[in-house]
């Protein structure tokens, strides 16, 4: 059976989306909503902004990110979510173990 | 202390959905999820308005529980179940030990040792209760008969 681009796409997520949020929390804290539009502006990284909850959690759990609560000026306090330290180290090592997997993968996709 | 914003229909269904779909995911990831959602929707709202459209938005926005809950941990499996406590050895077993060693005293009267393997056999069948009793009763049951057998054959060639 030849499978969906959404079957490609699902197996592909795991164990890599998780990065791509600590990545985007490299710089500075950010907030559920301010994360899920940066990651749900691409097509491919989120099946949907709801689906960013489990796994911020997850990290959470794992002690690569701390949350604060910090009130809002136009609304309802904010949870930002911001790297820890192991967090960091965490994301340096997948960086650097990514870079050479997607130029394997390149390297033998490639039609020769 | 914050209290929990008033969320349009559309949306209090969409999280009650939620809380549904989450229902056998890992509790504390469940708890947060459902926090965090609920703070998204009240900050998406606050950006785009909480009329109809606004809260449509917002569900666009979340996309199907189904697919949150499938992105969620599964709750670890129900604690082993309890071993059942082991069950009390029933009295009649305990009359049939009772009634065997008699027998093997009582030799002399097969009727008993008969009655006895014949008990022992009908328990085992039955599948209920100690069947390590029910065997000792049976064994020693069919002893006694045999030693009332082996006697009754010696008084007739003694006489």
């Amino acid at each position: 059976m030849v499978p969906t681009s959404d079957v490609v796409l699902t197996q592909l997520r795991k164990g890599v989306v998780e990065y791509c949020v600590l990545a985007c929390l490299r710089t500075a804290p950010a907030y559920g909503l301010e994360l899920a539009e940066r990651l749900g502006a691409t097509s491919t990284l989120l099946t949907s902004e709801g689906t960013l909850y489990p796994l911020l959690s997850r990290l959470r759990q794992q002690g690569w990110v701390t949350t604060t609560q910090v009130a809002s000026a136009m609304g309802p306090p904010r949870r930002y979510y911001e790297l820890t330290a192991e967090g960091r180290a965490a994301l340096e090592t997948f960086a650097a173990t990514w870079a050479r997997f997607t130029e394997d993968v390149r390297t033998t996709l490639e039609p020769r | 202390m914050t209290t929990a914003p008033a969320f349009p229909p559309l949306i209090e269904a969409y999280l009650a959905d939620l809380e549904r779909a989450l229902a056998a995911s890992e509790p504390r990831e469940r708890a947060e999820t459902l926090a965090a959602v609920r703070e998204h929707a009240a900050e998406s709202l606050a950006l785009h308005g909480s009329d109809d459209a606004g809260a449509r938005r917002v569900l666009d926005e979340l996309g199907p529980v189904d697919a949150i809950a499938a992105a969620s941990t599964p709750a670890p499996a129900a604690a082993a179940a309890p071993v059942a406590p082991a069950s009390p050895t029933p009295a009649a077993d305990v009359w049939l030990v009772v009634l065997a060693v008699a027998s093997l005293a009582l030799f002399v009267i097969p009727l008993v040792a008969a009655a006895v393997v014949v008990w022992a056999l009908v328990r085992l069948r039955s599948g209920a209760g100690n069947r390590g009793l029910q065997k000792f009763a049976l064994v020693v049951g069919a002893v006694s008969f045999v030693g009332a057998v082996a006697l009754f054959v010696s008084h007739v060639l003694a006489g």
